[in-house]
C-alpha cells in the first residue's frame, strides 16, 4: 500500500487541505499549529475509524469552519489506485465511499469490509473504548507525537498474529504454541512449583518431601525396633550364657570342695609328721648347741692358757726397767738442787748490783734536775725584766698612737691639696703694668701711674682718662671664684685634720710620726726577746723539773733504806763514771745468772722426763699384772667347772654322737613328709581355697546375670517387638517403593516439562530470528554494529522483550528500558522499520510509516544516521511520512517536501 | 476292624474313659498373629489374622465329627517368639474353644528358651484361665497320656537349632510303656522339605537316624503343605494358608486326621481341608495387545467367583499395551485391589502405543506437544523411559484437555 494523496476538509483547523504524498519519502513540515499532526490523524481515522458515529473522536474532528469533516485518501494497493472518501458524523452524515480503479465503487459496509481486508484489521473501529482501540490500530506504523521513545513491542498486539504468521513463514517454524501447549506447560509448571524447588529438590510439604521424611522416620523407628529385638535376643543369649556359666561354676565349686576335703585329710597327716619333724629339729638344734658349747669351752680354756703364758713372758722386762728409772730419778733430783743453789747465788749478786746502779742513776737524775731548775728560774727572771721595759715603751707610745703612717700620709695629702689650690688661685690673677700713659690710669679706683703695675685676681675696671673704661676679668670670673673656694676649703680641711690629731702643723705631725716609729721598733724587739724566752713554757718546764726531782729523791731514799748513803757527788761526771762501772759489773752478774738458770732448767727437764717414763712404765706393769691375775682367775674357774683336758674331751665326744643320732631321726621324718607331698598339698589347698572362692563368686555372678537377663526377658506381653519391627520394615519398604515411584514419575514429568519448555524456547527463538535479522541492519547504521535479542512471551502471544547486543561495548545485553531516552527513540524506530518491512509483505510489499515529530531527542549526528535508516527503509518497501516543524534537520533526506500553513 | 470305645473328656483334660486306638488331629504352623505386613490395608491385614484364629476354632467341627481324642500341634503356633498380649489371649481362647486336649511343642517361630512366650507369666495366666486343655511340651522327655499314648516331644529351644531336635530319640528312651502308641512331635525340615529357602537350613531332622519301629507316628511341623515323608511320618501343613504355596503338590490349608490303632500298628492318615482364604498364583499372563485384557479379566473373574476379601492374588503380566490398554489395565488393577485381600502384582508391560496414538500425539495441532512427542517417539527404541514419558504426556493431555 502506498499513499498517493490526502485531502482534508472541515477537519479541525483544515478547511480544505490537499497534500500529495506519492513518493517513498515525504517530509511534511510547517510551523506549529499548521495542522501536520491533524493531517496525520485524519489519514489514520480515514483508514480505521467508522464514518458513522458520534463519539468523542467524531466530535473532536469538527472544524470551526463548519461542515462535515471529510477525508479523502488516494492510495495504491494490489496494483490498483484507490480513492477512499470518509465523511464523519452521525446518521447520514457518516459516509464511506471507496473507488477502486477499474472496479465498481464500494460504499459503507462494503467499503469498510474491503478496507478491513486490505488493511488486515477487524473492520472499522466503533463502540466503547474507541480511543484506545484507535490508538492500537497500526500503532507500530503510526508514531504519534511524543510517543517515539516507547517500546514498539507494546504496540504490536494488534499485529502480533500477522507478524507471527509472517515470521513463521520466514523461519519455517510452526506457530509458537497452542493454548493446549501452554495449558499443559502451565499445569506442569504449577505442579513443579508445588513440588520442587531449584535443582529438582523436593519442596517442603510436597508428597516427595513428605514421603522422604516418612521414610527417614520409619528408618529411625526400624532401628529402634531392631535394637529392641536385638536387645531381647541379646538378653536371651546372655541368659543362656549365664546359665551355662552357672552350671559350669556350680560343677567347679562342687569338684573343688570335694578335692579340698581330701586334701584337708592328707594335710592333717602332714601336720602330724611335721610336728614330729619339728620336734626332732628342735632336739637336733639343742644337741648341736651342746656340742658347740663344749667345744667352745675347751677352745676357750686353751686360749686362756696360751694368752697367760704370753702375758707373763711379756711382763718380766718391765720390772727391771722400773727399778733403773727410780735410781736415775734420785740422782737427777740431787743435781737439780745443786743447780738451783748456784742460780740463787748468782741472782743475789746481780740484784745487789742492780740496786746500786739504780741508786746512782737516781743520784744522776737529781743532779740533772737541780741544774735544770736553776736555769729555768734564771730565764723567768729575765722575762719579767723585759716585760717591764715593754710596759715603759708602751707608755711612751700611747700619746703618739694616732700618728700613724696612714694619718701622716692623709695630712700630707691634704696639705698638698691646699698648696695646689693656692697655686691654681695664683695662676688666675692678672698683672697690670702701666708702661707709659698720657691719661690717668686707674684700676678699681686705684690709680695706676705709668710704670706701675697691679696684680689682681678679681674683676675690675680700668679707667684711662675720662672716657676710657675697661673691665678686666682675670680668667673667667666664675673659675676664679671656684679656685678660691677650693683653696679655702682645702685649708679648712687641713686645719681640721691637724686639730684632730693634735699637731700644730704637718711638720710637727711628721716629727711625731718619726718618734712613734722609733718607739714601736724598740717595743717589737723587746717583745721578740720575750717570745724567745717563752716564760709560760719555762714555767711549765720548771714545774715538771721540780716534780722529777722529787720523784728521784724519793727513789734514792728507797734505795738507801738497806744501804749506806754514799752521798751525792757534786759533779755529774763523777756520777756517770760510777754508773758506768756498775753497768759493767752488772753485765757480768747477769751472764753468770743466766748460765746457772740454764743449767738448772736442763736438769729439771731431764728429771721430769725420767719421772714420766717411770710413771708410764709403772702403769703398764700394773695393767699386765692385773690381766695376768684375771686370766689366772678365769682359767681356774673354767677348770673347776669343766674339768681338765681329758674330762672335757670325753664330754665333747658324747655330745657329738648324740647330735648325729638326732640328725638321722630328723632326716627320716623329713623323708616321711616328702613322701606325703606336703608342699604340693599345701599349694593345692591354697589353690583350691581360691578356686572355691572364685567359683562361688563366679556362681553368684552367673546367677546375677541370669536373673538380670531373665528380668529383661520377662515382658508384660503388651507388645510384640519382632512384629513391630517387621511392620515398620514393611511400612518402610512400601514408603520407599511409593517414594521411588513418585520420584520416578516426578522425574518423568519434570523431563516432560523441560522438553516442552525447551521446545517453546527454541520455537520462540527461531520465530524471533527473522525479525532480529531485519532489525540488525538498522542498528548497524545507528551504532556501527550490534544486534537485537527479541523474546516472545512464554505463551508466544506477543513479543515481550527487546535487548540490544552492543558488540562495541564491553557491557552485556542492554534491555530496552535501560537505554537512554534518545537511544530508545532510535532503537524503537529501527524495530518499527523492521516490523513494517516484514509486515509489508502482506501489503504488496509496501506500507506507509508515519513519524510525527519522532526524533526530538536525537542530536545532529544521530539524525544523520536516522535519515540513512529512513532512506534504507524507503528503499525496502516503506513509504515514510515524516512530520516535523524543523525541516532544516532533514536536509538531504532525499524525499519530497510538503509545506503546510 | 475298628473297635470303638466310649470316652468323655472334660475341660480339665481328664479322661474318664479312653479308647485304645487313639484318633487325633495333627496340625501345625498356625502362626497366629502373623502380621501380613506386606498388605498395606490394615483392615485386610486384620481379616487375614482373624481368619487364622477362626480356622483353629473351626477345627472343633472336625474334632466333634470324628470324635477325636486330642490335637497335636507341631510348632509355630505363634508367628512370633514375642507375640503381643492380644494375640496370646486370642490363641488361648481359640485353643480353649476346642473340646479336646491340645498338645503342642514350640517351633522355630515360637521357640522355647529363656524368656520364651511359653514361660511368660502373662501366657501362663491366660492358658490357665482360657485354655486348661492346652499343654505345651517344652522338654524333650516322654509324656504319657494315661492309657492313650506316649508323646515324645522335640521342642525347639531356639529359632535356629543346629542340632537335630529328634536326636534324643535316635535311641528309644527307657521305660516307655510297651502298650501305648508312641507319637513323636517335631518341628523342622526333613531332607527336601524345608520352609526355609536356604539350601542348608537349620532345625534339620534326619529321619533316617530314627529307629523306624520305635515310634508309631511322627507328627511334623514347619512345611506348610501336608506331606507324607513316611507312611507314619507326616507334615500336616498349616490349616490356613499364609503364603503362596511353593512348588508342585504343596497343599496348605489342611489338617491331618490320624489314627494309630495300637503300638506297632499301621497308621491311618487322612488330610482334611481347613483353609478358607484362597491364595492364587496363576501362571504369568502374556498380553499380546489390548484385546487380551478382556480375557484376563474373565479369567480372574472365573478364579475368584463372587468372593470378596477372601483371596490373595499374585499376578504377573508381561507383554505390551497401548496407551489406552495401559489405562484400562490401571483401572482393572484398581478394581482387583479393592476386591482382593491383596494383589501382588508384577506387571512387566511394555508401552507400545498404537500407530494412531502416536500419530495423534505427534501431529497434534499443539506444536510443542507434537514436537516433544516426536522427540520421544524417536528416542523410544533406545530409551525405554521415553515410552513412559510419552505415556505421561498422553495422560497429562487427558487431564488438561480431556
Amino acid at each position: 500500500m502506498k499513499l498517493l494523496s490526502a485531502t482534508v476538509r472541515n477537519y479541525r483547523i483544515h478547511k480544505e487541505t490537499t497534500v500529495s504524498l506519492g513518493e517513498d519519502m515525504v517530509l511534511l513540515h510547517g510551523p506549529n499549529e499548521s495542522g501536520k499532526s491533524t493531517l496525520a490523524e485524519a489519514i489514520h481515522r480515514a483508514f480505521f475509524l467508522k464514518a458513522k458515529g458520534d463519539t468523542s473522536l467524531h466530535k473532536a474532528m469538527e472544524s470551526r469552519h463548519g461542515g462535515t469533516p471529510q477525508v479523502e485518501l488516494t492510495f495504491e494497493a494490489k496494483g490498483k489506485k484507490h480513492t477512499l472518501t470518509k465523511s464523519f458524523g452521525k446518521g447520514n452524515k457518516g459516509k464511506t465511499v471507496l473507488q477502486i480503479q477499474g472496479a465498481e465503487t464500494l460504499n459503507e459496509d462494503a467499503a469498510g469490509e474491503y478496507m478491513a481486508s486490505l488493511l488486515h484489521v477487524e473492520g472499522a473501529v466503533s463502540g466503547g473504548g474507541i480511543e484506545n482501540k484507535m490508538k492500537g490500530r497500526w500503532a507500530h506504523l503510526w508514531v504519534w507525537q511524543g510517543e517515539s521513545h516507547g517500546s514498539p513491542l507494546h504496540h504490536l498486539a494488534e499485529s502480533a498474529q500477522q507478524l507471527r504468521g509472517e515470521l513463521q513463514r520466514r523461519s519455517g517454524q510452526d506457530i509458537l504454541s497452542s493454548p493446549t501447549d501452554n495449558a499443559l506447560i502451565d499445569s506442569l509448571q504449577a505442579w513443579a512449583k508445588e513440588n520442587y524447588i531449584k535443582d529438582k529438590q523436593p519442596r517442603a510439604g510436597s508428597p516427595v518431601a513428605r514421603l522422604t521424611g516418612e521414610c527417614e522416620a520409619l528408618q529411625a523407628q526400624l532401628q529402634a525396633a531392631a535394637a529392641k529385638v536385638e536387645s531381647l535376643r541379646d538378653a536371651a543369649k546372655r541368659y543362656l550364657e549365664a546359665e551355662a556359666d552357672r552350671i559350669r561354676h556350680q560343677q567347679n565349686l562342687e569338684t573343688s570342695e570335694q578335692r579340698r576335703q581330701q586334701v584337708t585329710e592328707e594335710l592333717k597327716k602332714v601336720e602330724r609328721v611335721r610336728f614330729q619333724l619339728e620336734r626332732k629339729s628342735h632336739e637336733y638344734q639343742n644337741a648341736s648347741k651342746a656340742l658347740e658349747d663344749a667345744e667352745a669351752i675347751d677352745r676357750e680354756i686353751h686360749s686362756l692358757e696360751k694368752k697367760l703364758d704370753s702375758l707373763e713372758k711379756k711382763a718380766a722386762p718391765g720390772g727391771r726397767r722400773l727399778e733403773a728409772l727410780a735410781t736415775e730419778i734420785k740422782d737427777l733430783r740431787q743435781s737439780v738442787e745443786l743447780a738451783r743453789k748456784e742460780r740463787e747465788e748468782a741472782s743475789a749478786v746481780r740484784d745487789q748490783l742492780r740496786r746500786e746502779q739504780d741508786l746512782w742513776i737516781a743520784t744522776g737524775e737529781i743532779l740533772k734536775a737541780t741544774n735544770a731548775q736553776k736555769e729555768a728560774e734564771k730565764h723567768l727572771r729575765e722575762s719579767r725584766q723585759l716585760q717591764e721595759q715593754v710596759k715603759a715603751l708602751r707608755d711612751r707610745l700611747a700619746p703618739l698612737r694616732d700618728f700613724t703612717k696612714e694619718a701622716l700620709a692623709e695630712l700630707e695629702k691634704r696639705e698638698r691639696k691646699r698648696d695646689r689650690a693656692k697655686l691654681t688661685l695664683d695662676s688666675f690673677s692678672m698683672e697690670i703694668e702701666v708702661l707709659e700713659s698720657e691719661h690717668a690710669v686707674s684700676f678699681d679706683g686705684q690709680q695706676l701711674p705709668a710704670g706701675s703695675s697691679r696684680r689682681s685676681s678679681q674683676t675690675g675696671e680700668l679707667h684711662i682718662g675720662q672716657n676710657t673704661r675697661i673691665r678686666l676679668s682675670p680668667g673667667g670670673a666664675r673659675d676664679l671664684e671656684e679656685a678660691r673656694r677650693k683653696w679655702e676649703s682645702a685649708g679648712e680641711s687641713l686645719k681640721e685634720s691637724l686639730r684632730q690629731c693634735g699637731a700644730e702643723s704637718v711638720a710637727q705631725a711628721r716629727q711625731y710620726h718619726h718618734a712613734r716609729e722609733s718607739i714601736q721598733q724598740d717595743l717589737d724587739k723587746l717583745l721578740a726577746r720575750i717570745e724567745d724566752k717563752n716564760p709560760a713554757a719555762t714555767a711549765t718546764a720548771l714545774d715538771e723539773i721540780r716534780q722529777s726531782l722529787l720523784r728521784y729523791q724519793s727513789r734514792r731514799r728507797e734505795l738507801l733504806e738497806n744501804t749506806a748513803d754514799p752521798g751525792i757527788p757534786p759533779s755529774l761526771s763523777e756520777v756517770e763514771d760510777r754508773q758506768e762501772s756498775l753497768r759493767r759489773k752488772l753485765d757480768v752478774a747477769e751472764s753468770t745468772y743466766k748460765e746457772a738458770q740454764t743449767r738448772e732448767t736442763a736438769r729439771r727437764e731431764k728429771l721430769r722426763h725420767t719421772e714420766e717414763e717411770y710413771q708410764q712404765t709403772e702403769q703398764r706393769r700394773k695393767k699386765e699384772v692385773d690381766e695376768i691375775r684375771d686370766l689366772q682367775s678365769q682359767r681356774k674357774l673354767l677348770l673347776e667347772k669343766n674339768g681338765e683336758q681329758a674330762t672335757r674331751a670325753r664330754k665333747i665326744e658324747e655330745a657329738r654322737k648324740y647330735r648325729d643320732r638326732i640328725a638321722e631321726e630328723e632326716k627320716a621324718e623329713r623323708r616321711n613328709l616328702q613322701k606325703l607331698g606336703a608342699d604340693a598339698l599345701t599349694i593345692e589347698s591354697e589353690q583350691l581355697q581360691k578356686a572355691i572362692q572364685s567359683a562361688r563368686q563366679n556362681l553368684a555372678d552367673a546367677r546375677d546375670r541370669r536373673t538380670r537377663a531373665q528380668t529383661e526377658l520377662s515382658r508384660s506381653g503388651s507388645n510384640d517387638p519382632e512384629s513391630e519391627r517387621k511392620e515398620i520394615e514393611a511400612n518402610l519398604q512400601r514408603s520407599r517403593a511409593r517414594l521411588a515411584a513418585l520420584e520416578r514419575k516426578g522425574q518423568q514429568r519434570l523431563d516432560l516439562l523441560h522438553r516442552l519448555e525447551k521446545a517453546r524456547q527454541e520455537t520462540n527463538a527461531a520465530m524471533a530470528r527473522p525479525l532480529e535479522e531485519a532489525v540488525t541492519p538498522y542498528l548497524e547504521i545507528l551504532f556501527g554494529s550490534g544486534s537485537p535479542r527479541l523474546t516472545w512471551s512464554e505463551d508466544g502471544s506477543q513479543l515481550k522483550q527487546i535487548e540490544i547486543d552492543r558488540t562495541d561495548s564491553s557491557a552485556d545485553l542492554f534491555a530496552f528500558d535501560r537505554l537512554s531516552h534518545g537511544t530508545r527513540e532510535q532503537v524503537a524506530l529501527a524495530l518499527r522499520l523492521a516490523v513494517a518491512g516484514i509486515l509489508a509483505g502482506a501489503h504488496d510489499g509496501q506500507l506507509p510509516l508515519v513519524l510525527d515529530d519522532a526524533f526530538t531527542h536525537a542530536d545532529q549526528q544521530r539524525i544523520a544516521r536516522l535519515k540513512t535508516m529512513l532512506y534504507r527503509a524507503s528503499q525496502h518497501g516503506l513509504q515514510i511520512l515524516l512530520l516535523s516543524c524543523h525541516p532544516e534537520h532533514y536536509h538531504g533526506l532525499a524525499g519530497k517536501e510538503v509545506r503546510l500553513g | 476292624m475298628v473297635t470303638t470305645h466310649r470316652f468323655s473328656f472334660t475341660k480339665a483334660g481328664c479322661f474318664t474313659f479312653y479308647r485304645l486306638m487313639p484318633r487325633f488331629l495333627h496340625t501345625a504352623d498356625w502362626q497366629v498373629g502373623k502380621p501380613f505386613h506386606g498388605i498395606e490395608d490394615t483392615d485386610k491385614r486384620e481379616r487375614l489374622r482373624r481368619q487364622r484364629l477362626q480356622t483353629i476354632e473351626d477345627l472343633q467341627a472336625i474334632i466333634a465329627e470324628h470324635e477325636l481324642a486330642f490335637v497335636v500341634v507341631c510348632g509355630d503356633l505363634f508367628d512370633s517368639p514375642t507375640p503381643d498380649a492380644s494375640t496370646v489371649v486370642a490363641l488361648c481362647a481359640a485353643v480353649g474353644s476346642l473340646s479336646v486336649p491340645v498338645y503342642a511343642i514350640p517351633g522355630n517361630h515360637d521357640h522355647a528358651g529363656p524368656g520364651c512366650i511359653w514361660q511368660q507369666p502373662f501366657f501362663c495366666r491366660e492358658r490357665e484361665e482360657r485354655a486348661p486343655n492346652f499343654h505345651v511340651l517344652l522338654e524333650p522327655a516322654p509324656v504319657t497320656l494315661q492309657n492313650t499314648a506316649v508323646f515324645l516331644p522335640c521342642p525347639l529351644s531356639r529359632r535356629q537349632e543346629s542340632e537335630d531336635p529328634t536326636a534324643w530319640l535316635r535311641s528309644p528312651p527307657n521305660d516307655l510303656p510297651e502298650d501305648l502308641p508312641r507319637i513323636v512331635l517335631a518341628h523342622g525340615s526333613t531332607q527336601g522339605f524345608s520352609s526355609s529357602d536356604e539350601a542348608k537350613s537349620p532345625n534339620q531332622i534326619d529321619m533316617d537316624l530314627l529307629p523306624a519301629d520305635a515310634y508309631d507316628y511322627i507328627a511334623l511341623g514347619d512345611w506348610h503343605g501336608y506331606k507324607e515323608i513316611w507312611p507314619k511320618a507326616w507334615f500336616s501343613g498349616t490349616p490356613e494358608q499364609d503364603r503362596f504355596a511353593k512348588g508342585e503338590g504343596n497343599r496348605p490349608g489342611h489338617a491331618l486326621l490320624v489314627e494309630v490303632p495300637q503300638r506297632g500298628g499301621t497308621v491311618s492318615v487322612q488330610p482334611l481341608p481347613t483353609g478358607k482364604i484362597g491364595w492364587h498364583a496363576p501362571d504369568p499372563v502374556h498380553l499380546t495387545g489390548d484385546s487380551d485384557l478382556e480375557a484376563l479379566r474373565e479369567q480372574l473373574n472365573a478364579l475368584l467367583g463372587n468372593r470378596t476379601h477372601k483371596d490373595v492374588l499374585r499376578l504377573k503380566l508381561t507383554g505390551a499395551l497401548t496407551f489406552a490398554g495401559f489405562s484400562k489395565l490401571e483401572k482393572l488393577r484398581e478394581q482387583w485391589e479393592a476386591r482382593l485381600l491383596r494383589l501382588q502384582s508384577d506387571f512387566q508391560i511394555q508401552l507400545e502405543p498404537s500407530g494412531d496414538e502416536l500419530e495423534a500425539l505427534c501431529h497434534r495441532e499443539d506444536p510443542l506437544i507434537a514436537r516433544v512427542a516426536r522427540q520421544l517417539r524417536e528416542e523410544m527404541p533406545e530409551n525405554p523411559e521415553a515410552g513412559e514419558a510419552l505415556r505421561e504426556l498422553y495422560l497429562e493431555i487427558e487431564r488438561v484437555a480431556p
